[in-house]
């Protein structure tokens, strides 16, 4: 048994297969990966579409578009309904799928083996405070890979005609799990020839994730000429080395913002002119879970990167000491 | 036949005479006949021979005896005598050459190889003997048959009890003998009749390929021979462990024909034993066949020729000295251990920090052998630095090229974390014999599981030296191994430019630091400790910042290999000659050897936790936290070097680049001065000896005297990096180095407690006097009068970093008035007791007669921030008047109050960073009333943001102080996870030596409440608790006390272990006059302590 990277853990352990293994920018040569874009013809849909295409490109991926409906549909119905013209397939595929829309999508993300399920963010007024609709939000959950979320209007360079990607930001939490949303984002970053911006979110309120190997900003800086250098280092060498691989084209800053992460996300993302941000997402959907991902998705002006992360180890390899034999 | 029997005794050729040529080289495989070659007889007591083989089998000779008998005459003789792993490499081939036995892992017996002759050879093998039996019988002899033979058959010839077990000797009687009886019945032939007719019996009756032979007595006829035992050694066994037949040697004793027959040896030179080399020890009185030498003298030359071969082996390598398997398992106490189980590449950074090995001389960090992606290996040479590792152009200490490197592969596969499956992985640093040590068992990609452990450590004996033991074992394979241990300077040519190099036994790295030219030199050898390693397969490969040695070789099953990497390092700090330095330490080394070496550092660690182990009972995390903390507080310092110091993360990590801040005199040197003084005189030597640099900077300011730096390298100049770019982009400037004046008395401060607690006055003449007279004309010029007409000190940084250019720090204005007074004390006892170097340094310093008047008069009126009215003091002038920021409504939080609120707002808070005021109750506890303490206490704690590693501990200390114990030991437990919790991070750049070196403190200075007089020591103990018993030693003025504390009720325990008697004292208690080896009992009653008793030692 081979132990990966990002699969390797404590003591030759290895962590279940529990969610696929983000594998963004990593096809064998000659291999045309599948961008998944659900369409329902909401504004959304278009946006995503457009966003879809320009990553597409940058990627060397297939665009396949897929609605789900039970309604029997000519082409040409379908083609209305989406809002799309005969020249917006060149290059695309365009699929029906039937049944529950989530569970279609999910099933139609497996069978091509998507790389990406690209989608609009349509929650509605009274699930606007969650962020994500439903539908949205059960792919994220169940599907085989990486979903982007794009709300209409907010998509910044990548929703403009031939729009590229100039800067990603990551927000990491400093968990070694959260790692694992490293390698797709510097996938992306790397094919758009973009920037890294890693962020990390420190301040009151903020718990530190219990897993052992977290890295957040510094508990104690006895000299900041020295503490905060060193901390930038260990935590670059850390995440963009120990943990994922950091490809060496890509320009990679670290950043430390101070203050509620969800906010403080937004702020630098909109500060620093971010095309796309990359989040991890836990796979916790209760109301008061995912808080932070909710507020980015729903805020962001920018597309949204939904990764799904492994279960965390919460176990402390630092052995306590055992009862002396004496005692 | 009759040569033999008729040779004199004295003709026999001295068993020691020089051998040919040909034996005067190292063989492989040696295989012999039992019987006349290595004994004369069955009876004969074969220890001599048995010590012989076991040598040679350790030192990775096979050896194969070769017999007609069976395998328990032999297990007798021979091989139920040896034990281990060795064992392994003997064969028996037994039975005239139908068996092969072999040993395992424990030394049992395992058949390899057993000819099982079907019904019918049996039968026909009884049908031949019998048949010449009675064609005997019908002559007239009378023979008998052997029937309990493996594989054959034996026609006694001559059945007569005095014939019964003829010597060997006696072979030319039994001769005629036999023959006698045989021509007398008419056999004409004799002997050699009866052979033949074995022989054609044989075939007439349709047995395959019969093989007869004859000892003389007998005639026998079997299915094989030692053609068959020679015929498995050479097809066999030499070819599966890669030896060519020029590396075998046989040995018997009968080659040559014996009256006509062939020698019973003869049957050993088959043709698979072509280019192997025979000899024989026997008479052979038809002379030797050609191609084998003729040696002669019987077993006493055969135990010759394996002493020569032994000789030679010892020529090669030195004995293989079977390493102590017993040096793996780690101190049984779970307290003296530091355990990490699994691997968890997020945290290999700072768990290689905790780990360190170190000796003040040379510090590497736990990094695993191998060298995994994540991997951070890193070894420091103390005071080495150099400029620019980050490229902004400040010295730092730097990175050593890495001398642990050591991997391994099977059958190809590198032996990795990352390729395969961890079985079992576990790091353990113990504490107790400063050893780091890894036990692995990982299965490879294809199924080889193989267990790895090390043993590693820095000598504490001779601190030039790295030690590192191997023990490597396949558990379910035999397969080739592979070995490289490697000198690995690579990655670290911004620093350095070196070179590797090898010698017949040696590798060599030279190189010198690009900028500051500093040399330096590693000299590596390998002692042997395995065997295998002489058989092995052996390559060099050298090159620029690289030298390595590897070797490979077939490694069986359950069979431990032990490898030894022994590095001597020097540089040009401490030999005009690093390589020649390096390389005789290095010679002193393998003198020792592995073992010895092993046993010099345990003894030497073992020496100095007798003088500072602190035993915690009850609280088993803070037993084993401090142990932690002194160890690495143990290992950070060098008493025979006076020119480096302790630098923040000592040298476990590559943060703070090696700098020396005031850490090492408030927080670390207390632990020196009171558990080895030498210590605590080389940390302050370093002060000294960069006393002129001290001066420079007062001058550049503007001052008088000595104002140290505040960060520190090789020479004492300022190294203090001017601004940082913080990662939320704000780019600061960084004011300590111009602001921070606090450590011209923080140095004077550690001087003068040492001088107190030591009474080394050679140390105050010579180096503390001058010192505190530099640093007192300092604070002189550095205060200035105000409009009040007070003397101020203006514009500093306190120990609260977050309040820069402050006026009257309290902190600063105490130590400044404390040490001016010590200037004055200095200069009045200089006069009374040591007037000539009173005239002398006063000379040198041109000290102005009314210097002194001036330091006394500012001490006077120095501003002290106290309150009218109150017991308060202010913390800086106008901090009362700042925003107050209640902390707790910031909770959790998990990164300092400044971050959050940004360095504005904190500036113009109450928030401090550290203890400052208390830090002051902390070294100036005597100068504050009780009521004073407390109040202050409480007054600065709930506004102490701690965002130092350096304020809990002392928050501690001072909290027990107080009699606050719950509270004391909340602080003791923050102060340890500072370096040891999981999820903090902060250890990826080294250890905080500070926060350990408070850790004591608290512990000691503060739970035990243990103060200096001038008669003695005095005691203000509280004990948490839950500790059932806190019991340390301590030194006062080459005293060794030994202090035990139990409660409830609360009762001390003193004894003098070593020096003449002194005085302890209770705080507001008894004193008592401890007499050496007496113990004395005092214990708390209520608020009153008892008077002492003297109690039963």
């Amino acid at each position: 048994m081979t132990v990966s990277t990002s699969q390797r853990a404590r003591g030759g352990e290895v962590r279940p297969a529990a969610v696929p293994a983000p594998s963004l920018g990593q096809w064998p040569e000659g291999w045309a990966p599948v961008f998944l874009v659900p369409l329902e013809g909401s504004p959304a849909g278009a946006a995503a579409l457009t966003v879809a295409r320009n990553l597409a490109q940058a990627m060397r991926s297939m665009v396949h578009l897929v609605h789900v409906t039970d309604e029997p549909l000519s082409e040409s119905d379908l083609l209305r309904r989406l809002g799309l013209a005969k020249a917006d397939l060149h290059g695309a595929v365009l699929d029906r799928l039937a049944g529950e829309p989530s569970r279609a999508i999910v099933a139609a993300g497996r069978r091509m083996n998507a790389e990406l399920i690209v989608m609009g963010a349509t929650a509605s007024a009274e699930q606007q405070y969650r962020g994500i609709g439903p539908v949205s939000e059960r792919v994220v959950l169940d599907g085989p890979a990486p979903v982007l979320l794009v709300r209409p209007g907010a998509c910044g360079r990548l929703g403009q005609e031939a729009g590229k990607l100039t800067r990603v930001l990551l927000p990491l939490d400093g968990a070694p799990s959260s790692a694992e949303v490293i390698a797709p984002a510097l996938a992306l970053a790397a094919s758009s020839g973009a920037d890294l911006d890693v962020l990390h979110v420190a301040g009151p309120g903020v718990r530190r994730p219990v897993e052992p190997g977290t890295f957040g900003a510094p508990r104690y800086v006895d000299q900041p000429q020295h503490e905060w250098p060193s901390w930038a280092r260990e935590f670059l060498d850390r995440f963009c080395c120990v943990l994922a691989t950091c490809p060496a084209n890509v320009p990679t800053r670290l950043s430390l913002s101070m203050g509620a992460p969800g906010p403080a996300i937004i702020a630098f993302a909109r500060e620093h002119g971010s095309d796309l941000i990359v989040l991890e997402w836990r796979g916790k959907v209760r109301l008061n879970h995912a808080g932070i991902v909710r507020f980015v998705v729903a805020n962001a002006l920018c597309p949204v990167l939904l990764i799904r992360a492994a279960p965390a180890h919460t176990t402390s390899p630092l052995s306590p000491p055992r009862p002396a034999q004496q005692e | 036949m009759r040569e033999l029997r008729d040779r004199p005794r004295g003709a026999t050729p001295s068993p020691t005479a020089p051998l040919p040529p040909e034996l005067r080289r190292p063989y492989r495989l040696i295989a012999f006949d039992w019987d006349g070659t290595a004994v004369m007889g069955r009876k004969e007591d074969a220890g001599p021979v048995r010590e012989r083989v076991e040598q040679l089998l350790r030192y990775g000779v096979r050896v194969v005896v070769i017999t007609g008998t069976n395998f328990d005459n032999i297990d007798r003789q021979l091989s139920a005598g040896i034990r281990g792993p060795h064992k392994q490499r003997l064969y028996l081939c037994t039975n005239r050459g139908s068996e092969v036995y072999g040993f395992d892992a424990r030394s049992r017996p395992i058949a390899i190889k057993r000819r099982a002759a079907s019904p019918e050879e049996d039968r026909l093998l009884s049908a031949v003997a019998e048949r010449v039996r009675d064609w005997l019988l019908a002559r007239g002899v009378a023979v008998e048959i052997i029937y309990n033979r493996l594989n054959r058959r034996k026609i006694d010839l001559i059945p007569a009890p005095e014939w019964a077990e003829p010597p060997k000797s006696a072979i030319g009687e039994l001769l005629q003998a036999v023959e006698t009886r045989l021509h007398q019945a008419g056999v004409e032939g004799g002997i050699r009749e009866v052979l033949a007719l074995t022989g054609t019996t044989a075939h007439e009756l349709g047995l395959q390929d019969p093989r007869m032979t004859t000892d003389v007595k007998h005639v026998e006829v079997g299915l094989t021979d030692k053609g068959d035992s020679v015929a498995w050694v050479m097809a066999g066994l030499a070819p599966q462990r890669r030896i060519a037949p020029q590396e075998v040697l046989i040995l018997g004793d009968e080659f040559g024909p014996i009256a006509g027959f062939e020698g019973s040896d003869a049957l050993m030179r088959s043709p698979a034993a072509e280019g192997a080399t025979f000899a024989s020890v026997g008479p052979e009185p038809g002379g030797a066949p050609p191609g084998v030498l003729h040696l002669g003298g019987g077993p006493p030359r055969f135990r010759h020729v394996l002493d020569e071969q032994l000789a030679h082996l010892r020529e090669l390598q030195p004995e293989p000295t079977a390493f102590p398997e017993s040096a793996y398992p780690p101190t049984p106490d779970p307290t003296w251990l530091l355990e990490l189980e699994g691997f968890d590449p997020a945290r290999e950074h700072e768990i290689e920090s905790l780990l360190t090995i170190s000796n003040g001389y040379l510090g590497t960090r736990g990094s695993l052998e191998e060298v995994t992606e994540s991997s951070k290996p890193a070894t420091f040479l103390a005071g080495v630095f150099d400029v620019g590792s980050s490229g902004e152009g400040v010295t730092a200490l730097v990175r050593a090229p890495d001398w642990t490197m050591v991997c391994a592969s099977v059958e190809g596969e590198p032996l990795r974390l990352e390729h395969g499956e961890v079985l079992e992985l576990r790091r353990t640093l113990d504490l107790h014999r400063g050893l780091l040590l890894r036990r692995w068992r990982h299965r490879g990609p294809s199924g080889r599981v193989t267990r790895v452990e090390t043993l590693r450590f820095v000598s504490l004996a001779d601190r030039h030296l790295g030690v590192e033991l191997v023990r490597l074992e396949p558990e379910n394979y035999t397969g080739q191994v592979r070995l490289e241990s490697a000198l690995d300077g690579r990655g670290l040519e911004r620093h350095w430019l070196a070179k590797g190099a090898q010698t017949d036994h040696l590798l060599l790295l030279r190189g010198e630091t690009r900028g500051s030219r500093v040399r330096f030199a590693y000299a590596a050898a390998n002692p042997l400790l395995s065997a295998a390693f002489l058989a092995a397969q052996e390559t060099a490969s050298v090159d620029e910042s690289w030298a390595s040695r590897s070797w490979e070789w077939e490694a069986e099953v359950a069979t431990p290999y032990h490898h030894a990497k022994v590095v001597a390092c020097s540089t040009s700090r401490d030999a005009d000659d690093p390589e020649a330095a390096a390389r005789e330490h290095l010679s002193r080394a393998l003198q020792a050897g592995p073992s010895g070496l092993l046993a010099e550092h345990v003894e030497a660690w073992a020496e100095r936790w007798e003088a500072a182990d602190v035993e915690i009972e009850g609280d088993r995390a803070a037993q084993r936290a401090l142990r932690f903390a002194l160890y690495h507080l143990i290992a950070a310092a060098n008493d025979g070097d006076e020119r480096v110091s302790v630098g923040a993360r000592a040298m476990t990590g590559e943060s703070y680049l090696g700098h020396v801040f005031w850490d090492t005199e408030i927080f670390v040197l207390p632990f020196y001065i009171f558990t080895h003084p030498p210590t605590a005189r080389a940390v302050l030597m370093y002060r000294y000896h960069t006393l002129q640099a001290a001066r420079e900077k007062a001058q550049r300011l503007g001052y008088k005297g000595a104002l140290w730096a505040w960060e520190s390298a090789a020479t004492g100049e300022e190294t203090t990096p001017s601004l940082v770019v913080f990662p939320t982009g704000e780019v600061v400037p960084i004011l300590t180095a111009a602001q921070e004046h606090h450590i011209a008395a923080d140095v004077v401060y550690g001087a003068w407690q040492y001088w107190r607690a030591t009474g080394d006055d050679q140390f105050f003449l010579e180096a503390g006097a001058e010192m505190i007279l530099e640093a007192s004309r300092f604070w002189a010029s550095r205060s200035g009068r105000g409009d009040d007409g007070k003397r101020h000190i203006r514009t500093v940084i306190g120990p609260d970093e977050y309040h820069e250019g402050v006026d009257d720090n309290a902190y600063t204005n105490a130590l400044a008035r404390w040490t001016l007074q010590r200037g004055v004390e200095t200069v009045c006892l200089l006069q009374c007791h040591w007037p000539e170097r009173w005239e002398a340094l006063s000379r040198e310093l041109r000290l102005g007669p009314t210097e002194t008047d001036e330091w006394q008069e500012v001490a006077d009126n120095l501003v002290q921030g106290r309150v009218p009215g109150s017991n308060l003091i202010e913390q800086f002038t106008g901090y009362f008047t700042l925003e107050p920021i209640d902390l707790k409504a910031y909770e959790p939080r998990t990164v300092p109050m400044d971050v959050i609120l940004g360095r504005k707002r904190t500036q113009a808070s109450q928030v401090v960073k550290q203890a400052d005021v208390v830090m002051l109750l902390h070294l100036l506890h005597d100068q504050f009333t009780p009521q004073e303490r407390r109040e202050n206490f409480e007054y600065y704690e709930p506004r102490t943001g701690h965002g130092s590693s350096l304020s809990p501990a002392i928050h501690a200390a001072v909290a027990a102080r107080l009699g606050e114990v719950d509270l004391a030991e909340r602080y003791l437990r923050q102060a340890a996870e500072i370096d040891l919790a999981n999820n903090m991070g902060n250890a990826a750049g080294g250890v905080h030596i500070a926060a350990l070196g408070g850790m004591w403190q608290a512990v000691v200075l503060g739970i035990a409440g243990v103060s200096v007089r001038e008669y003695g020591l005095s005691l203000s103990p509280h004990l948490p608790r839950s500790w059932r018993r806190l019991s340390f030693p301590i030194q006062w003025r080459g005293r060794h006390v030994r202090l035990f504390l139990t409660g409830e009720p609360l009762r001390v325990e003193a004894v003098l272990e070593r020096g003449s008697p002194m005085l302890v004292t209770l705080e507001g208690g008894p004193e008592q006059e401890l007499q050496p080896g007496k113990r004395y009992v005092a214990e708390l009653h209520g608020q009153q302590w008892t008077t002492w008793r003297e109690v039963a030692a």
